[in-house]
């Protein structure tokens, strides 16, 4: 296989391989693994791409997303070769124009990139869709996540401190990929509801703010847990607040059990948390109000307004399964100006 | 806090000697009247970048 890439010459020793990736700016901080010509040719061979194909020119610098590029990051990141039709297709999902990519790659705001694994290849690969998914343990979300970060910085670009501005960051732009729990909920899955088949793969990928808990372990319907939900939600300051675009609500499976014996499903789940989740306007700075008022369309019109939706439209809450035991759900804001996609892998697993 | 982050965008675009004008950061969460200010210290500037020729090197 013939890869185009510069070769350099590196000390086998770990500390100087992390010294010479930190001093170009390739890095995140931690150790890599080294892309040797051999481990990205893997990499490239599993894709089932050829090296110099291009699936776009990523924003701000416009690096071109060849395989081989990909291949480079994922190796160095510590994937599994058959990790990459994951990234590949990550890769093409931010380039929909839903996405708004070129924003979030240089905002001030604290954003991170999500990315959520659908169907049999999350058996496949590994990735974790249970207890702790967001944190440390697996090696697949671990890594896939974290090359997810490599390529849009390293191909991209968008460079800590210099050409990725963001205030605080965020502690999932070291890594940030999980499963969905398909198995915890009798309902569709999220790539299901938006069109793909069951025995499909498919990735999500969500420019997500920092995460907030919702601790229900007192309410005994399904109802009580929604309204938990709905007012974590309600936050004045937050993007979708003055923005709308999409929420993220991730439901864990004992919230799921009590929901689905009340009856609840996913339309009625995402109505209840479009009225219920809806900011009341005297929580809001007054000039913070204007600013919303000035850039929603939904909210100009109106003259009194009592209370502002945190989102575009009811289906734009992105509601999926995930996570394991405990009375507990997540609710994640995003950019605001930004919405969710999802893409089928073409790939096929056996889980 | 941009001018850097606009210039290699610039340069990535194949701009290299793209003329940038800037303003002081930030330009939210200031009165207008700052905003106006701001804008009249760069107006000529943004005229003479506008109206100038750019240089040799991205000629063609």
């Amino acid at each position: 296989m013939k890869l185009a890439s510069t070769r350099h010459e590196v000390a086998e020793s770990p500390l100087e391989l992390l010294e010479y990736v930190m001093e170009r700016g390739w890095g995140d901080g931690l150790p890599v693994i080294p892309p040797t010509e051999e481990r990205v040719a893997a990499m490239v061979e599993a894709s089932g791409r050829p090296p110099e194909e291009s699936r776009g020119r990523i924003p701000h610098l416009f690096g071109d997303a060849t395989i081989e590029k990909i291949a480079v990051n994922a190796a160095m990141a510590g994937c599994e070769p058959e990790y990459m039709p994951v990234l590949v297709t990550a890769v093409d999902a931010i380039f929909d124009p839903i996405y708004n990519l070129p924003g979030v790659q240089g905002t001030t705001n604290c954003i991170a990139q999500l990315i959520v694994v659908h169907g049999p290849a999350r058996g496949a690969l590994g990735i974790n869709c249970r207890e702790n998914l967001f944190g440390q343990g697996w090696r697949a979300n671990a890594t896939i996540g974290r090359a997810f970060r490599f390529i849009l910085q390293n191909i991209g670009g968008a460079k800590p401190g210099d050409t990725d501005r963001s205030t605080f960051g965020h502690q999932g732009k070291f890594s940030s990929c999980i499963g969905e729990n398909e198995e915890a909920s009798p309902w569709p899955p999220l790539h299901v509801e938006r069109g793909l088949e069951r025995s499909d793969s498919a990735v999500t990928v969500i420019a997500v703010d920092p995460h907030i808990m919702v601790n229900d372990a007192a309410s005994t319907d399904g109802e009580g847990v929604l309204q938990s939900i709905a007012s974590s939600m309600m936050q004045a300051g937050s993007n979708n607040a003055l923005f709308g675009g999409e929420m993220v609500v991730v439901l864990g499976p004992e919230h799921v059990d009590m929901l689905v014996r009340d009856g609840w499903d996913p339309p009625r789940i995402r109505a209840f948390l479009y009225e219920r989740g809806r900011v009341p306007t005297f929580l809001f700075a007054p000039a913070n109000l204007e600013r919303a008022r000035g850039r929603r369309d939904d909210l100009m019109a109106q003259e009194d307004l009592q209370s502002v939706p945190v989102v575009d439209d009811v289906d734009s809450i992105c509601l999926f399964v995930a996570g394991g035991l405990g009375k507990h759900s997540l609710v994640i804001p995003t950019f605001g100006n930004t919405h969710s996609v999802t893409r089928k892998m073409d790939f096929s697993f056996t889980d | 806090m941009f001018e850097a982050f606009g210039r290699k965008k610039a340069r990535a675009l194949g701009f290299a000697g793209l003329p940038i004008v800037s303003i002081p950061h930030p330009i939210t969460g200031i009165p207008l009247d700052t905003v106006h200010a701001h804008a009249d210290e760069i107006l000529e500037s943004v005229a003479e970048s506008l109206t100038q020729s750019p240089p040799p090197e991205d000629e063609g």
